[in-house]
């Protein structure tokens, strides 16, 4: 591949998901003659925005309030959230859906038309707004329109190999057309990175085949450092394959059911139940399984039946149609077998509540940013506003950014290099594949990374990841044409993967404590005194993890030595 | 059990033209049209091409013919399809074959934006209070909610037999999308839906063949937002 063209614009946004698409349109918005434009590797809705079932949280109701939001965020976060962040999050969350509305979304409304709301985990309020269960669907679609009528240019099936940083400025990022091999210098003064999760390096997942964390690893590479990449939230409720039942179906009333029947969340969190949040249920499930209170030793069984038919149909008609087709039940009659799954991505770039980067120039916003809002767990229906919120931020800061800088030169060498590492990769022909080596980083990580984490397993895992690594130093491509090479694109894939997965493992074997979704058999306790502060990574010179702390944003809520629900 | 797959390939850059090419591979339980694809790409052959995303049936990415009927890979279980102990996978119809089972989407996109799919309403403000059950009768209501379900998969643009004689007819996904912005109380632009629709390739060619509702893989039934849509323009009309 060679890049034989340049193209010129002010901003680059990566990413057309929820957040790289509400970028867009608030730049445009903001000011319609700005050079703007959207690179994405799939088709705008086909991105994993528009799987999110349950909804999106804004307090609107007479009886809610923005800070009961932050409150609930912040506690649920188990005080890693950083409370500056927090605060944009949930005061702004109401003009975002206001803004959905506008734009045309379909949300569920009340027999007086107001916006309806349900139940979500680790909130004291009904405070999910939703279109049924399919949220992100109709978002993803309503937005995409959006920008069809403003004529936002959109670069789709493009895949980002490497943004250029010149001693710490952004010059621009390499690009190439999965349709064609064609492969172009995107030259900006700014660029966005809205490029979603990582859950994929679990192989076990929720997440879309997509979601391998190119975004965080670009700019990884380019010296911006990650932040609190340990926590990866479970979901408790994800079917055996890991497509995900939305805790909706809880939060209209579903069950969980062990082997004998009963209730077991009653034995783990009896004020909140099954809505406790994700990182109980999930553990308090495993838990279940492990003491052989699991169905066939394997699952629990989430059961909707005594919601009844209508609700059931009305409500979850998405949660029926998954559960008959992927796990051949009918949630009407019988209860969906489910067992938790890695689900999102807490961690991510190190981005301030103005989502700024270390990086002049780069911008990060939605599930590849870390603000952080999320801490250590995420309440569900946090992260769609996440998305739509700092996606908003980050046109607004970029754009500034945009009007007082010009394009800056940038030393062809530098482009040169990430065309070179491109060829290097495409050219090689000795080797072996991705695949094995995928395989066994999936194992590795749900082996040492997951549920339950301790020093020895984790010590083996990041051996392994680490040979893993060098494995990968001689992966070949099969494929050497340049029309649609998805045996490339999935190299390129995992070689963002293993870097990640690195990241993971440092971060997690220093972190002697037990927070949210990082939950270790050795430290089982929540240690303020020595971890209440974020990790950062960074890769030094040699390519290798270095490791630093940053100290948590903390406004008006103290944080607790303890939580219980 | 090990099945045959016989997939549909062509490489642009090595092939004149496309051939059928057969594996053999192992069926797991539970496996999908899509995790076979993974396993023929990884085991025997990485120059395979086809596209997939979230791999539970809702972003629309991985629509081919799986024995002659368009489907999602994802979505599709092996075990429900191997005929004989074997399984033919090809590119959709009616859009051209980029490589293997990759079809060039960028025509149906263009369709779609054709048919200005954005929300056009007096007053561009979010609304306060609002209903849908005074303004639609149940029938046209439950489409629409049909309608936005919509994951743009194109199988029923593919396996349409009317675009086969008429290859301008817009098809059932795009009436579909048209559904959506016609029956949506909110948009104030009808009478530019209408003559939209109304054109010559528009629903009226439509012979009501049907195959759309048999393959459409979320339950949207095309044809009814078809028919709603010519009653709607013969009611105006009559107006
Ligand atoms: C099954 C499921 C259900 C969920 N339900 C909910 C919910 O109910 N409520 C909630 O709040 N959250 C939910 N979430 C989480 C939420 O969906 C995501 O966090 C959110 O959609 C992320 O949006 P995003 O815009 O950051 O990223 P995405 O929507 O993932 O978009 C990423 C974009 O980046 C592009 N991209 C990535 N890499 C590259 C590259 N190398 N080159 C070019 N482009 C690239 C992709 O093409 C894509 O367009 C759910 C998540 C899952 C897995
Ligand atoms: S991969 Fe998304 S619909 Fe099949």
């Amino acid at each position: 591949m060679q890049i034989n063209q340049t193209k010129t614009h002010d901003l680059i946004i990566i990413g057309a998901g929820l957040a790289g698409l509400s970028a867009a349109l608030e730049v445009i918005e903001q000011d319609p003659n700005a050079k703007v434009a959207v690179i994405s590797k799939v088709h705008p809705v086909r991105s994993h925005s528009g799987a999110a079932q349950g909804g999106i949280n804004a307090a609107i109701r007479f009886d809610d309030s923005w800070q009961g939001h932050m409150y609930d965020t912040v506690k649920g976060s188990w005080f890693l959230a950083d409370q500056d962040g927090v605060r944009v999050l949930c005061s702004e969350a109401k003009d975002a859906i206001a803004r959905l509305d506008k734009y045309g979304a379909f949300f569920n409304r009340n027999n007086d038309g107001t916006i309806a709301q349900r139940a979500f985990g680790g909130q004291s309020r009904h405070r999910t707004c939703f279109v049924q269960d399919k949220t992100g669907h109709n978002l993803l679609h309503t937005l995409y329109e959006q920008a069809l009528k403003h004529n936002i240019q959109i670069f789709w099936e493009w895949f980002v190999t490497s943004l250029i940083v010149e001693s710490g400025q952004f010059k621009g990022v390499v690009a190439f057309d999965m349709m064609t091999g064609e492969t172009v210098f995107y030259r900006a003064k700014a660029v966005i990175l809205a490029t979603g999760g990582a859950g994929r390096i679990y192989g076990q997942s929720s997440n879309a085949l997509i979601n391998t964390g190119d975004g965080m690893a670009l700019a990884y590479r380019a010296g911006i450092p990650l932040k609190d990449f340990e926590f990866f939230q479970i979901h408790p409720t994800g079917l055996l394959n890991g497509i995900l039942i939305t805790e909706g179906a809880r939060g209209e009333g579903g069950y969980l059911l062990n082997s004998e029947g009963e209730r077991f969340m009653k034995n783990y969190a009896p004020n909140y139940m099954e809505l406790a949040p994700r990182d109980f249920v999930a553990r308090s499930i495993h838990l279940e399984i492990q003491q052989g209170r699991g169905v066939n030793n394997e699952y629990v069984h989430l059961d909707l039946r005594h919601l009844g038919e209508e609700k059931i149909k009305t409500r979850l008609p998405q949660i029926r149609e998954i559960a008959m087709h992927f796990a051949g039940v009918d949630p009407v009659k019988e209860p969906i077998p489910i067992r938790p799954t890695v689900h999102y991505t807490m961690g991510g770039v190190d981005a301030n509540v103005k989502t700024e980067t270390l990086v002049a120039g780069v911008y990060a916003a939605g599930e590849t940013a870390c603000i952080s809002v999320h801490g250590a767990n995420r309440l569900g229906g946090n992260s769609l506003l996440d998305a739509v919120v700092f996606g908003i931020h980050a046109a607004e800061n970029s754009l500034r950014f945009m009007k007082s800088n010009d394009l800056p030169d940038y030393d062809k060498k530098s482009v040169q290099a990430a065309e070179n590492d491109l060829n290097a990769l495409l050219n090689r022909t000795e080797g072996e594949r991705a695949a094995p080596i995928r395989d066994a980083m999936e194992k590795t990580m749900i082996k040492g990374f997951s549920i339950f984490r301790n020093q020895k397993l984790m010590e083996e895992g990041l051996v392994n990841i680490r040979a893993l690594k060098e494995r990968y130093k001689k992966v070949i491509v099969e494929d050497k044409g340049s029309v649609y090479n998805l045996d490339l694109i999935r190299a390129l894939e995992l070689g963002n993967m293993l870097d990640l997965a690195d990241v993971i493992a440092v971060g997690a074997i220093a972190r002697k404590e037990s927070r949210g979704a990082h939950f270790r058999e050795d430290y089982t306790e929540m240690d303020n005194e020595n971890f209440l502060k974020h990790t950062i990574v960074t890769r030094n010179g040699d390519g290798e993890p270095k490791l630093s702390y940053k100290p948590v944003v903390i406004e008006d809520i103290e944080p607790l030595k303890q939580i219980k629900y | 059990m090990e099945i045959q797959a016989h997939i549909y390939r062509y490489h642009p850059e090595k092939d004149e033209q496309g051939q059928v090419k057969s594996y053999s591979v192992k069926m797991e339980p539970g496996m999908s049209v899509l995790e076979l694809l993974h396993q023929v790409h990884a085991k025997h052959d990485g120059t395979l091409a086809y596209r997939y995303s979230c791999r539970g049936a809702i972003c629309g990415t991985c629509a081919v013919k799986i024995n002659d009927v368009a489907g999602l890979a994802c979505k599709t279980q092996v075990a429900d399809v191997v005929v004989d102990g074997a399984i033919k996978l090809e590119p959709l119809t009616h859009l051209g074959v980029v490589k293997d089972l990759v079809v060039d989407q960028r025509p149906f996109w263009d369709a779609v934006k054709a048919t200005m799919p954005w929300l056009n309403r007096e007053k561009d403000i979010a609304d306060e209070k609002m209903t849908y059950e005074d303004k639609l009768n149940k029938h046209q209501l439950d489409q629409l909610s049909r309608s936005s379900d919509c994951i743009k998969c194109a199988s029923c643009y593919s396996d349409c037999p009317k675009v086969d004689e008429m290859p301008e007819f817009i098809g059932p996904a795009i009436s579909v999308q048209v559904y959506k912005q016609m029956f949506d109380p909110r948009d104030t632009a009808l009478n530019t839906r209408i003559e939209y629709a109304n054109a010559e390739c528009g629903v009226f060619a439509c012979d009501k063949h049907a195959t759309c509702v048999k393959v459409c893989p979320k339950d949207c039934r095309p044809l009814r937002a078809i028919t709603f849509i010519q009653n709607k323009i013969k009611e105006q009309q009559a107006v």
